[in-house]
């Protein structure tokens, strides 16, 4: 029996719920947090774990 | 994310990422591991295989992109609750199994490549043409090979992005009860589509 096609997690873009991690060698912290620093599109916040 | 920062995103679907309403969408949440560790987090594969060349980009020599992790499979929105992976990269069961797997993912993605080429089609080994008729595990690895030389590394991160394409429409399919369906259908139904 097919399942509808409704029932799986989909986001508000509309494409289906599959997450995905990218993971980065920092090479030099502080130059990459300056560089974020410029973006007005990512906010930091402290956190207690990842 | 701000419209100006985010005005060549182009999603499938045409739904506006801006709107008066909501004037920004949440499209990947950061974190460090450590001080060498920086992680991003896409809840879709379109959502990362966007985003990661503006990723890539800024971030320029500060940071390298190492290797992405994903699901291959849909989740039922009335039997899962999405924040039950919010953790899921972090078990280290899973991260095992994920490095396990990073050898066949590289195997995997050969055909990506040569499909654009008629005569390299044919020259495909048996090997890796039973490995794309094998099912897909749940969670996989790609490990990214980026030299910091932009068109080589553009093309990567296209046959990543293709990657996903063909294993969203692979999960696409089981959901809908086609449980046969693997790699190679789809890249046969994506090149039916293309030559016609």
């Amino acid at each position: 029996m097919k399942k509808d096609a409704r029932d799986f997690i989909s986001l508000d873009t509309g494409e289906p719920y599959q997450p995905v991690r990218l993971t980065f060698q920092i090479n030099n912290y502080d130059g990459l947090i300056a560089k974020l620093s410029i973006l007005k599109c990512i906010k930091f916040k402290n956190t207690l774990s990842a | 994310m701000r419209r100006d920062e985010i005005k060549e995103l182009r999603f499938l679907t045409e739904i506006p990422l801006i709107s008066p309403i909501a004037p920004t969408v949440l499209l990947s949440i950061f974190g460090f591991l450590s001080k060498k560790i920086l992680f991003a987090d896409f809840e879709s594969f379109e959502r990362a295989y966007l985003v990661m060349p503006f990723l890539y980009k800024w971030f320029g020599q500060f940071a390298q992109l190492k290797h992405a992790d994903f699901f291959n499979s849909l989740f039922d929105k009335k039997i899962t609750n999405k924040k039950v992976f919010n953790d899921v990269f972090n078990n280290k069961v899973l991260q095992n199994n994920l490095k396990a797997r990073q050898e066949r993912i590289d195997l995997i993605c050969m055909p990506f490549v040569m499909s654009y080429d008629k005569a390299s089609q044919k020259a495909l080994s048996t090997s890796i043409y039973s490995e794309l008729q094998k099912p897909l595990p749940q969670t996989e690895r790609y490990q990214f090979m980026l030299q910091g030389e932009q068109p080589e590394d553009d093309f990567q991160m296209l046959i990543f992005a293709y990657s996903l394409m063909l294993r969203e429409l692979v999960a696409r399919k089981h959901w809908q009860g086609e449980n046969n369906y693997q790699l190679c259908n789809a890249l046969k139904e994506i090149e039916e589509l293309t030559t016609h």
